[in-house]
């Protein structure tokens, strides 16, 4: 196992079928216990408890909306509590916007960028500030999107989070660098997931063909594809990895980076 | 014939930048203008105060402000939070504003996004403060498609260091004692005639093939710098 009594939180992993379960359940599968946090699901999130501590691990549901910098303190102060200690962050939780450039709302621009930003950002300090208190050489997954430096039409907002995320996960790296802390990200291409279910060229089989054909190795990643390369950059072999990103798309961004 | 116009919003920059963005753009017959709105609701309403009589819109210049500087360990979480609401929300009001105002007016436009090089190199005490000017690059990148039917272009230039900026003045001369036998030839600030006459190329109506382009102009800092601490470890 390569992350024997390790302690993880994994942002919006209360989702069964959500990227953040991949991730939570293969990083278990591998030896570590488990922080779900979810915010609006509990049986579902409890679902995936059980799925982990089936893999003989503890897991903590943690409840918190990660905009809110007062639930997220919450939620470390109880990660703190339960476990004592907390080797790696995966910071998954996040929303996509679908909306005109022409017609961008202040409501969906505030949504988008209170989670996908500033929440992403405050959980990182936080699990950086608690690994360097205890002297742990920790690691950070942020997970960002293919979007980061390809942004596409009615995805402004997105890709304007996406792309600050790219950009303050290098600048963590390199700051963080110091103390041991590596800081990486994730860049999953169309995954099916509940946050792609209202993207429109979904809605009818003929733009989901098209959309397909977009992934030159003609399918999508899975949860479990990106499950498996968030263990990588957590495990020993990846302790040399920072400040960089992975994609895992089909291909899907090879043109565009 | 109509009287061609660019406006200057978002924040401030060094004089002699404004004077150079003022004195280029005048010699080619432009007529300069400043905005000043920071709220959504009164943006358009300022650009039709100002766009009045026989002029029309021909470009538009968002200046980022300088990066914020801040720590991510330090308690200063206003650092992400002010910077996303000073540069990326107020970007956006702005370019989708002038973008309405320039389809309505039917002639098309150039905008052009000022932002800093820190955005693009990850750069001790500088970068959280320039995530939300990448941000707002890849914002406009993603409205291209639906802007281009409009002929309005959207650019972006990444300015380098200033000379009469005193904390990047500061940054630059401990960057150069650090780099000093790295042999990086290229560590000199950005002059801002340079800087007021790529504005220009970006914003010349006769030019149609600059759309999305990102100019870094940092004399080569972006591509030959070394990544090194500012302090011992």
């Amino acid at each position: 196992m390569k992350l024997q009594n390790q302690v993880a939180l994994v942002t919006g992993s209360g989702n069964l079928k959500g990227i953040g379960r991949g991730i939570a359940c293969a990083l278990a599968q591998e030896g570590a216990d488990i922080a779900v946090n979810y915010v609006v699901n509990p049986q579902e999130a409890e679902q995936v408890a059980h799925i982990i501590r089936g893999y003989g691990r503890r897991a903590l549901l943690v409840k918190a909306d990660i905009s809110d910098p007062l639930q997220v303190q919450q939620m470390y102060a109880d990660i703190e509590a339960h476990f004592g200690r907390l080797d790696i962050l995966v910071n998954n939780a996040g929303v996509c916007v679908w909306e005109p450039f022409l017609e961008i709302s202040k409501p969906a621009f505030d949504h988008a960028v209170n989670i996908n930003i500033k929440g992403t950002w405050e959980c990182a300090r936080l699990a950086a500030r608690l690994m360097v208190s205890k002297g742990i050489q920790g690691r950070i997954i942020n997970v960002a999107s293919g979007h980061a430096r390809r942004p596409m039409p009615l995805m402004g907002i997105y890709a304007a989070t996406k792309a600050a995320i790219d950009q303050m996960s290098q600048s963590m790296a390199f700051e963080l660098a110091r103390y041991g802390i590596t800081v990486n990200q994730l860049w999953p291409g169309f995954v099916e997931t509940n946050i792609n279910d209202p993207k429109p060229e979904l809605a009818t089989l003929e733009g989901r063909k098209k959309l397909l054909a977009t992934i030159p190795i003609g399918k999508p990643a899975t949860i479990e594809d990106l499950g498996a390369a968030a263990v990588y950059l957590c495990s020993q072999e990846g302790g040399v990895v920072t400040g960089d990103f992975i994609k895992i798309d089909g291909g899907q961004h090879i043109r565009c980076i | 014939m109509s009287q061609k116009t660019i406006l200057i919003a978002g924040h401030e920059v060094e004089s002699v930048l404004m004077s150079a963005l003022i004195k280029h753009y005048s010699r080619q017959g432009y007529d300069v203008l400043f905005g000043e709105c920071c709220e959504p609701q009164s943006i358009a309403k300022e650009i039709e105060d100002l766009i009045s009589g026989n002029r029309s819109l021909s470009a538009f210049l968002y200046i980022s402000p300088p990066p914020r500087q801040g720590k991510m360990l330090d308690d200063d979480a206003d650092v992400i939070n002010a910077t996303m609401n000073d540069c990326l929300e107020r970007g956006l009001w702005w370019i989708q504003a002038v973008s309405k105002k320039m389809i309505a007016q039917g002639t098309g436009g150039r905008i052009v996004t000022l932002a800093h090089i820190a955005a693009l190199v990850p750069t001790e005490r500088f970068s959280y403060g320039a995530a939300s000017q990448l941000a707002l690059m890849n914002l406009c990148r993603s409205a291209i498609q639906e802007l281009a039917p409009y002929n309005i272009k959207i650019n972006t230039i990444f300015r380098g260091f200033s000379h009469t900026h005193p904390l990047e003045h500061e940054f630059v001369e401990q960057l150069k004692v650090l780099h000093k036998d790295d042999g990086i030839p290229l560590l000199e600030y950005t002059s801002p005639e340079d800087i007021a006459s790529t504005c220009y190329l970006l914003t010349d109506p006769q030019i149609n093939s600059f759309n999305g382009a990102m100019i870094t102009m940092d004399s080569g800092f972006y591509v030959t710098r070394k990544i090194r601490y500012l302090s011992e470890i």
